[in-house]
């Protein structure tokens, strides 16, 4: 932990009256057009039909779905509807990482200092590529 | 002594600016002698001072006084009178940022239109002598019996006049100020009606002209013959003719004319021509265009309202609208709603704040925080003493309140910057930047202000102030506009992993544009485009770079990060951006480069969508418990109003038929008191027992519930309601209002305390059902929603309101001063039931005045008296009372009804803000509602369903599902 982050005996003493508690967004990356980030909030068949018609297209031979930690079941689950209805057209390649987070503790009152804390999330990376015939 | 004395001078300076023109004796004594008096108070404990450098341009009054009440404070301890002294100051000064200053724009409009309308009147009417001067108003202000009838009215008018004219009514400015419009605009309508007359009442009086009754009005006709020769000073003689003897060719054929007037038009055209060639003659269009003339009319033009540097860029592209003392941009004239929206979220969104007005402080830092903590409150979480802004390493924002006058008379919001401090016990230097409307107009401003919103900067601390110093950004111009991207492969993972948690080190948050100095220099400096150019042609290798070498200049600017959407929990991080600050004089030499990186120029309406998209309240839109809220909602509803009348009747919503009282403005003064009377009034009972009461005032509070009941005769029920509403609404709103204004306070407040806002917010939520996921325990020092601890809640803030925002949960679009109301059990059985249901409907309401108007219309009709309609409003003395109202086809005439119980479903608050989200993809408005109200309605809701209301929209029935949230 660097200067800004507080160890996790820390955390547990920080009053939520003294603090607010304001999560950053993940850092944004480059996206390629065959990236697709999985989220909560979309529905899912709409995701799905996305990824479907991305491969259908014909202009990408594969994709890759990310998801990250609520996500990552759902992102699980649209990789593998995408293979059954595949007709075995389909492999997957998933890997696992782990995403840092920074949450932002911004002080209620004039005393406070604002405090930077990271935490770790678990994040999936499936890669949804075509077979080949050979 | 010496820099006192030109402080006074610049003082009066700024004090005589805006007033040159009309010399007003009313109002100039009483504003200029106090700010003396105080100044005179100050002298003193200058002289201790005179080390202290004259402060920058800004020469306003409120940095003047405060800077010298801080240094006054060393000799505070020995000199018992100066805590006083300083206190007084502090006291004086700080209300009068946004008190006395905003004010006087209006004041100076208000007597100023009484004054020229006033002697107007009363001189035709005092002046009764047969000697008629030249206005054709004299005909019909004639000694006979008919014209007696319609005097009275006029001499009323001319007294009340007289009356604002002394300046009696101060306080209601605003209100005088629409009368004396209207009553200007009665009187400049007699002479036009009278003019188009002339000709058949001329015709008539000449075939009667034997009658006695022509003879008794002998004196009458021949003001009018009189009147028909001398002709109007501004009028050409062919208006003279009746217009059945004009023709068109008569225009530039003398000879068309019957020759009685041959002479005088061909002098008059002679006289035209003449004029036309003297102007062609000094103004060619390459004369105007000479530079030095381009600039003296471009000074003239900007005399009044100020242009910002990049002014003509502006002018060029966008729909300006001269606002707050400046020409700004409202809008691009290019169809760009949607790509702006883009550019917010994506790109780049780039817009002028210079118009923004900055004050500067100086002084030791615990006699400026000691000043200052009067006019903040803790209350509202961090303040100008925050750790993180006042070692200068953050930027800081918050609501002003008039000294020691917290939760009442908010001023304004403003955001700060420390300079950072280089050595300990130094002199502090703050600046404030505030909402011109909250300030003086002051001529000369520090520095530009520009926001932009670029990549993604949320990815530091917010607030984060850094400075920098830049090269001259015109000498490496893109040759084509492109858009800039990020370069992934330049940074390092490390140095990223660094700021993005501990944010910029405080070295870095200093600049040499704190300076005043450094700043004068940089500007005076400049190399001109002119010449830039210049040098750039000479090059060798055309568009090659130019480096100037030691010539060229360094420029000091400070980035300010803007956090973007902080509050609620989608969307975070949303229209994040920087504010660049860059010394006076360079706007437009950043300006441009950054147009060619790609960034796209908003106006003020894009920056008002893009508040609205990030849930921040924005500055006088959402702030109508501040003087400059109530002057732009009272702004917004005369432009409202007077748009609904351009409309033909038939072309425009009836709004007393859709039930909704006050389409143009939001009542909040009445909404907050009607709740407190009808929560007191369920208190006086059991709060279970709602049902079934006789008393007028519960019937406010059970109409919801005997509405429901009663359904066989709702229109019956509900017109009873009504005017049971006027009679008892009327009388209760009209006396309150009357006290709160003789307290001088508005009355209703908008609650700021952030832990009720907090404990608020944790209510609103729903407690059960689906979609609640990840649902944060309620924190140990927050209650439970119990109707007991409504109660404490909102006995501890009496006639509150909550900002609040509201998501539709289907389709619609919720408008400008839409109505937030309570749903019915029904309505959510119905909900329940079918999940497409959208919401009930409003019955149709009945016009009550539609037959009056009718009525007056043709009473008027018969009696024909032409000088008193106008073309929308029938001035009409109401059958009850000798009250005049103005009755409008579709408005409800003052004194308005109940605004709670006048529809079926019970109204809480106002929206203030309300269109389609392109961010959410569903409508979005933020409103205010009555905070009692709101605790009302949430301690009744089940659990599952808390926090649902109904929106409708003024100029619709239908009633849409909403969420309501309180984000904090």
């Amino acid at each position: 932990m660097a200067d800004g982050g507080v160890t996790l005996a820390q955390h547990r003493e920080i009053d939520p009256a003294e603090f607010t508690l304001r999560k950053r967004l993940p850092r944004k990356l480059p996206q390629r057009r065959n990236d697709v980030y999985v989220n909560m909030k979309t529905d899912f068949r709409a995701q799905l039909a996305r990824c479907q018609r991305l491969l259908e297209g014909g202009e990408f031979n594969e994709i890759c779905i990310h998801g990250l930690g609520l996500a990552i079941n759902r992102a699980i689950n649209i990789a593998l509807q995408l293979q059954g209805n595949g007709l075995g057209a389909l492999r997957l390649a998933p890997n696992t990482s782990t995403v840092e987070l920074v949450d932002d503790l911004e002080p209620e009152t004039d005393q406070g200092e604002p405090v930077s804390r990271t935490r770790n999330n678990s994040a999936i990376h499936i890669k949804v590529f075509r077979a080949d015939p050979q | 002594m010496i820099p006192d004395q030109s402080v006074l001078n610049q003082l009066k300076e700024t004090d005589t600016l805006p007033e040159e023109n009309v010399p007003t004796e009313s109002t100039r004594p009483q504003q200029t002698v106090p700010l003396e008096d105080v100044l005179s108070d100050c002298t003193p404990a200058d002289s201790a001072q005179a080390a202290t450098e004259e402060t920058v341009e800004p020469a306003t009054e409120v940095e003047e006084v405060i800077q010298d009440a801080s240094v006054d404070n060393p000799l505070e301890d020995t000199a018992a009178v100066q805590p006083t002294l300083l206190e007084t100051v502090a006291e004086e000064v700080v209300p009068r940022v946004a008190e006395e200053v905003v004010p006087r724009v209006a004041e100076e409009v208000a007597p100023r239109v009484a004054e020229e309308v006033a002697p107007r009147v009363t001189g035709t009417m005092a002046e009764e002598s047969p000697t008629p001067p030249d206005t054709l108003t004299e005909v019909a202000l004639g000694p006979s019996d008919t014209e007696a009838e319609m005097a009275p009215s006029l001499p009323e008018a001319a007294t009340e006049l007289q009356e604002t004219a002394e300046g009696k009514h101060i306080e209601d400015e605003t209100g005088e100020k629409v009368k004396g419009e209207t009553q200007q605009e009665a009187a400049s309508q007699e002479p036009e009606t009278k003019e188009c007359e002339t000709g058949e009442m001329l015709k008539a009086a000449v075939t009667e002209l034997a009658s006695s009754f022509a003879q008794a009005r002998a004196a009458e006709v021949n003001a009018m013959l009189k009147a028909v020769k001398n002709k109007n000073a501004n009028s050409q003689v062919f208006q003279a003719l009746p217009k059945h003897m004009r023709r068109r060719a008569m225009s530039h054929n003398i000879k068309r004319l019957p020759r009685r007037l041959q002479t005088i038009a061909k002098k008059e055209a002679d006289k035209t021509s003449q004029q036309k060639k003297e102007v062609s003659k000094t103004k060619s269009r390459k004369a105007r265009r000479r530079h030095g003339n381009l600039l003296l009319e471009f000074n003239r033009r900007q005399r009044k309202n100020l242009w910002l540097e990049t002014h003509i860029w502006h002018a060029k592209r966008f729909h300006m609208v001269k606002k707050w003392g400046y020409c700004l941009g409202d809008k691009p004239t290019a169809k760009c709603y949607r790509a702006c929206y883009r550019a917010m979220t994506k790109h780049c969104l780039l817009q002028d704040l210079s118009y923004q007005c900055c004050l500067e402080l100086r002084g030791a830092e615990d006699d400026l925080l000691k000043a200052l903590a009067r006019v903040t409150s803790t209350d509202m979480g961090a303040t100008f003493a925050a750790v993180a802004c006042l070692s200068g390493k953050r930027q800081g924002s918050l609501v002003l309140y008039r000294a020691d006058r917290y939760p009442k008379e908010p001023l304004g919001q403003v955001t700060f910057i420390w300079k950072p401090k280089k050595v300990p016990s130094e002199e502090r230097q703050l600046w404030i930047w505030t909402h011109p409307t909250s300030k003086q107009v002051s001529p000369q401003f520090l520095s530009l202000y520009h926001t932009v919103w670029v990549g993604s900067p949320a990815e530091i601390p917010a607030g984060t102030v850094l400075g920098l110093t830049v090269d001259d950004p015109r000498l490496n111009l893109p040759n084509k506009r492109s858009q800039s991207m990020p370069d992934p492969s330049r940074v390092q993972d490390l140095q990223i992993r660094q700021l993005t948690l501990s944010g910029v080190a405080a070295e870095c948050a200093w600049s040499s544009i704190w300076d005043q100095a450094v700043r004068d220099n940089v500007t005076e400096n400049k190399i001109p485009e002119k010449e830039l150019n210049h040098m750039k042609s000479e090059l060798l290798v055309p568009g090659s770079h130019l480096s100037l070498g030691p010539k060229d200049s360094r420029i000091p600017i400070l980035l300010v990060q803007q956090p973007g959407k902080q509050t609620g929990e989608e969307l975070s991080g949303w229209g994040s951006g920087w504010d660049v600050l860059v010394p006076k004089g360079w706007g437009m030499a950043f300006w441009i480069p950054f147009i060619y990186r790609g960034a796209r120029a908003g106006g003020l309406q894009e920056g008002l969508k893009h508040s609205q998209n990030k849930g921040a309240a924005h500055f006088p839109h959402d702030f109508p418990d501040c003087p400059a809220g109530m002057r732009f909602a009272k702004e917004q509803e005369n432009e409202l109003a007077d748009k609904f009348k351009r409309r033909p009747p038939a072309k425009r919503p009836n709004y007393i038929k859709h039930g909704s009282i006050a389409p143009f403005c939001c009542p909040w003064q009445q909404l907050a008191e009607e709740w407190e009377i009808i929560v007191k009034d369920s208190g006086d009972e059991q709060p279970a027992a709602l049902k079934g009461r006789e008393r007028p005032l519960s019937a406010v509070q059970g109409c919801e519930e005997e509405l429901l009941k009663s359904a066989e005769s709702p229109s019956k029920l509900r017109l009873g309601l009504q005017l049971e509403g006027i009679e008892v609404d009327a009388g209760v709103s009209v006396t309150e209002s009357k006290k709160a204004c003789a307290e001088g306070i508005g009355g209703f407040r908008v609650l700021r305390s952030r832990n009720v806002l907090r404990q608020l917010s944790v209510w609103c939520r729903p407690t059960s059902g689906k979609g609640q996921r990840g649902q944060r325990l309620v924190p140990s020092f927050q209650q439970e929603l119990t109707p007991e601890s409504a109660v404490s809640v909102s006995a501890a803030n009496p006639l509150s309101l909550v900002w609040a925002r509201l998501t539709l949960l289907k389709k619609g679009s919720p408008a400008l001063h839409a109505m937030i109301s309570i749903p019915t059990a029904e309505d959510f059985e119905q909900l329940s039931k079918d999940p497409a249901y959208c919401g009930p409907q409003e019955p149709k309401h009945r016009d009550h005045f539609k037959h009056k108007i009718k009525q007056i219309k043709k009473s008027k009709k018969k009696k024909q008296p032409p000088a008193e309609e106008t073309s929308e409003g029938y001035k009409t003395s109401s059958p009850d009372g000798g009250v005049c109202s103005d009755l409008t086809l579709g408005l409800w005439p003052e004194p308005l009804p109940s605004v709670t119980s006048h529809c079926s479903r019970v109204t809480i608050g106002f929206v203030t803000q309300g269109d389609f989200s392109l961010a959410v993809g569903c409508g979005e408005a933020l409103g205010f509602v009555s905070l009692t109200g709101l605790l009302h309605v949430l301690s009744r809701q089940p659990a599952d369903r808390r926090g649902l209301v109904l929106m409708r929209n003024a100029a619709s029935l239908q009633y849409r599902f909403a969420k309501l949230r309180i984000e904090v």
